[in-house]
């Protein structure tokens, strides 16, 4: 504004300058065009009059001009006074013309608007450019300081010019004037938090810049240390740069970090220049060895020379070592077209769609993986091996002997009394033997525990099987959703040629009802006159959640719901519907499609053939997903049955080890106690009817 | 319904597209703007002149045009999501026309769910950015629960999620608007939209500029001819 005023200013040996149109302004000045004198611009600081020492700094870096500068910067000519108080206001610079700033080409929108004949080799001739210029200056003893996208100018050709020279590191004599700005996106990790008036800078920071701009270029205007973070973290790019977290390292494990998506990626350049990222990006603290301009020009030079164009678009310029176009693969997978053809927003290469076609022709849906119940096996319990000879009796099985002898004796009680007394005690006996010696009762224990073991394994198979088969039929029929989904997108695609229009209501008609079921009315109640939450969840009850839901059928169903709510209901239905508004995901419109244009139907053929090639990928990974989740499951189970069966073979070994009476007899205290007083019954009732 | 390629393919391959063409870090926006009958006339038409400005001005900024982004809640009568999230570049002013009453509430929470969605995807295409700024701009007081949202900018506020900032126009309750706004709300001086916009895409071009995480201490818009608010 107040530079606005000053009109006319003069160098040092009076000569005169009007200032013309505003060139540009910045954080520290203003810079014009000088009226007659197309080849010179005039910076007028804002900080008026300057410091001291930015006088000194700009009079000796005027000393210091030289043709070499001047081929690579807008270096200062003299220094320009005010005419009314005769005291230092700006810098006459040359005016760099015809160019434009480096975000400008490696950003693209940008770069289809202001150069639209680029391609990837321009990037990387203008990456080599720039690392050239760095390295004169560095040559030179110079050091830029306030790296950045901003103070790079490049034309046409690719021909780099640096402006805002005046923040420097230049030496002069025993003096060093110092760069007292930084851009933090491209300010090295050891600098952080430093305090820049007062800080030398050293060629190594200034290698950390020139790498951060070298990657903008090559990768079309990715920063890199912006991608995607594992785990829900937020992260700042200056932290990033803090941690050394290089987003496209190959150390993924160190940085927790991914490229972000429809990106180059590091191995589609050459191997050196990924080491010479990883060497820039990552250098540990108290190292200074990140690589030097010289080594970028010399890596750049060789990619320049050893670039292929690809056989599908005549736009996609790649490494030649790769085996396949990365920019096709960023297309495929649903990225943009980076380059295009005479500024035109797409041009179709016949052979890309010939190339697509093929591709969908040999389209094959998936098979989903089959479970059968045979695959769930639940083991039984054995019965038990007769034995040739068993080992020496035990107490347990004299006891169930004397249990047999004792039964015996109480049934020939109708012969004589005395019998059923003696059976009747030696049951009691043999009873209480059982019951209470330790080897009959570990015996007993043991086989009741196997028992009661294999029982509650057998049932968790049981519902481990039906939980695997429940699972499985959810999956499956998600997976049959999708391909039935996948399907009806193939025969879009087919019908496209024919009716376009037709396709594209249809994709209305999707759009529509995914925006209105996601429009729920519990979120919109106040848009609803009369609406409260509560009613909102009774309707909700009834099934009548977004807009698509309010029909006459549903609202009849909800009780108590008077008109003047339906009608607003009704109301809100319709104002919900008209907010909808239709994002053709093909860049194709209805109005494209009236035009009828060959164009609009390639367009929309392309987008939907790498939509489905997508969407197919998905389902072959669903598939192997769910193939690996069900062998996963009946792995665990098969383990888990394993474990039965092991049971069942213990349960059978502990009973075959046990002589049959003794097994049948001492299975329980019930059945001891049942049998004890089964014999001495018997035997009584022997007695009174027949004794 | 079409659910699974509304998840694997449309959302991702459209924000993928827009993100990768221009991967620059972002400054969101998100004005919430009270489009109410007491609006009408005069106010509503500067109002719509400053959303031009607005615009025009982030335009001459090249970087910052790439970078700012801009979604416009209005609330009269309803809650509409007028414009979604757009970087200046494309950002197209709408009309906006008065009607019904002052649902300022749910404009919020709105406001509040886009950047949420917003930052979502930022991180989901690992785009940086720049803390969110939601801008409300109203010369009435809320007919809808509005003290749930208090907290909800409260706490945002706190963890650093967005800056909040109210501007009432005369006729507003600035009570209201203290409670909900963590910083001091500002009155427009008479009809300034114009100046405020300035105000706002000049704040925005030098956070843009600044490194996410930073306080950028803002031009103080209740002085000096360029001023546009008093306390
Ligand atoms: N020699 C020149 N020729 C043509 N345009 C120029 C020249 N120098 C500067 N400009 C334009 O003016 C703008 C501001 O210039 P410059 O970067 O020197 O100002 P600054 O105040 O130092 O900016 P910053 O604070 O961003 O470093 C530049 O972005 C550029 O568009
Ligand atoms: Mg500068």
């Amino acid at each position: 504004m107040k530079s606005g005023m000053l009109h006319e200013v003069i160098d040092s040996e009076g000569e005169k300058y009007l200032l013309d149109e505003l060139l540009g302004k910045g954080g520290e000045g203003s810079v014009f065009a000088v009226h007659g004198k197309p080849a010179l611009a005039a910076k007028v600081f804002h900080k008026n009059p300057p410091a001291p020492e930015t006088v000194a700094k700009l009079q000796a870096m005027v000393a210091s001009r030289n043709p070499g500068l001047d081929g690579i910067a807008a270096w200062p000519r003299a220094l320009l006074y005010s005419s009314h108080t005769g005291e230092a206001c700006g810098v006459l610079t040359p005016r760099v013309r015809d160019a434009r700033h480096l975000h400008e080409l490696y950003g693209t929108a940008a770069r289809r608007r202001f150069f639209p004949q680029a391609r990837w080799f321009h990037l990387v001739l203008a990456a080599r450019n720039v690392a050239a210029a760095f390295d004169a200056l560095h040559e030179s003893g110079i050091l830029i300081g306030d790296v950045n996208q901003g103070n790079l100018l490049i034309d046409e050709t690719m021909r780099v010019r640096f402006i805002d020279c005046d923040s420097f590191q230049v030496r002069s004599g025993a003096q060093t004037y110092y760069c007292p700005v930084g851009t933090p996106h491209f300010t090295p990790p050891e600098l952080h938090g430093v305090k820049l008036r007062d800080a030398s800078r050293t060629q190594d920071h200034d290698r950390f810049g020139l790498a951060i701009l070298l990657f903008h270029l090559l990768f079309v205007g990715r920063h890199p240390f912006a991608g995607r973070l594992f785990g829900d973290r937020d992260q700042t790019i200056e932290r990033a740069i803090a941690e050394r977290r290089f987003a496209f390292s190959k150390d993924r494990t160190a940085t927790l970090m991914e490229p972000p998506p429809a990106s180059l990626r590091l191995d589609d350049l050459p191997p050196a220049i990924e080491k010479l990222f990883e060497r820039a990006f990552r250098q540990p603290d108290g190292v200074a060895n990140r690589p030097t301009a010289q080594e970028w020009i010399q890596q750049l030079d060789a990619l320049l020379a050893e670039r292929k164009g690809c056989s599908f678009d005549p736009t996609h310029l790649y490494y030649s070592r790769l085996s396949q176009c990365p920019w096709c693969r960023i297309e495929d997978e649903g990225g943009p077209a980076f380059f295009v053809l005479d500024g035109s927003s797409s041009i179709i290469s016949p052979q890309r769609i010939e190339h697509l076609e093929a591709q969908l022709y040999r389209l094959k849906f998936p098979a989903f993986p089959q479970l059968s119940p045979q695959s769930f096996k639940v083991p039984q319990a054995i019965a038990p091996k007769r034995l040739q000879s068993y080992g020496q009796p035990t107490v347990a099985d004299l006891a169930a002997v004397a249990f047999a002898g004792s039964a015996v004796a109480c049934l020939a009680s109708p012969a004589s009394p005395l019998a059923l007394a003696v059976g009747a005690l030696g049951s009691l006996a043999s009873g209480a033997a059982l019951m209470l010696n330790k080897s009959a009762i570990a015996k007993r224990q043991e086989s009741g525990e196997l028992a009661d073991g294999l029982l509650a394994a057998q049932n968790d198979l049981n519902r481990k099987s039906r939980a695997i088969t429940a699972a499985h039929a959810k999956r499956q029929a998600s997976f049959d959703q999708a391909t039935a989904e996948l399907k009806t997108e193939v025969s879009h695609y087919r019908a496209a040629d024919g009716q376009l229009k037709d396709v594209l209501a249809l994709f209305r008609m999707t759009q529509l009802n995914r925006f209105l079921t996601n429009y729920l009315i519990s979120e919109h109640a106040s848009e609803i006159p009369g609406m409260t939450p509560a009613l909102a969840s009774v309707l909700q009850s009834y099934g009548v959640e977004s807009p698509l839901d309010v029909t006459q059928m549903n609202l009849f169903a909800v009780p108590m719901l008077h008109d003047g709510l339906t009608l607003e209901l009704f109301a809100w239905r319709d104002r919900v519907s008209r907010q909808f508004v239709f994002k053709p995901e093909h860049g194709v419109n209805f109005s494209d499609a009236d035009a009828g244009g060959k164009a609009a139907v390639q367009r929309f053929k392309v987008t939907q053939a790498r939509r489905i090639l997508m969407a197919s990928h998905h389902l072959d990974s669903l598939a192997a997903a769910s193939r690996n989740q069900l062998e996963r499951e009946l792995t665990f189970f098969d383990r888990s049955a394993d474990s039965a069966r092991e049971l069942a073979k213990n349960l059978r070994a502990a009973q075959s080890a046990r002589r049959p009476l003794e097994r049948i007899i001492n299975q329980s205290p019930w059945m001891i106690a049942a049998s004890t007083l089964a014999g001495p019954a018997a035997g009584a009732l022997a007695y009174w009817l027949f004794g | 319904m079409n659910k699974f390629f509304a998840d694997s393919t449309y959302d991702g391959s459209f924000g993928a597209v827009e993100f990768a063409e221009n991967p620059e870090p972002r400054v969101p926006c998100v004005l919430i703007v009270d489009t109410s009958t007491s609006m009408h006339g005069p106010r509503i038409g500067e109002l719509n002149k400053g959303l031009k400005v607005y615009r025009d001005e982030l335009l001459c900024d090249a970087l910052a045009a790439k970078r700012v982004e801009v979604a416009v809640v209005t609330f009269g009568g309803r809650v509409t999501r007028k414009v979604d999230f757009v970087t200046a570049t494309n950002f197209q002013p709408p009309t906006l026309e008065v009607v019904g009453g002052t649902p300022m509430g749910a404009a919020i929470n709105t406001a509040l769910d886009m950047i949420e969605e917003r930052r979502q995807q930022y991180r989901e295409n690992g785009i940086a950015y720049y803390r969110p700024w939601a801008f409300l701009i109203t010369d009435g007081e809320p007919n809808d629960q509005w003290q749930p949202v208090a907290a909800r900018i409260r706490a945002g506020e706190q963890r650093k999620a967005f800056s909040f900032f109210a501007v009432g126009v005369k006729g507003a309750n600035m009570e209201i608007l203290q409670k909900l706004s963590a910083r001091k709300p500002l009155w427009l001086q008479g009809m300034k939209f114009a100046e405020l916009f300035r105000w706002l895409s000049n704040s925005q071009q030098a956070v843009s500029r600044s490194s996410p995480g930073d306080e950028v201490p803002l031009v103080d818009p209740t002085q000096g001819p360029d001023g546009w608010a008093f306390v």
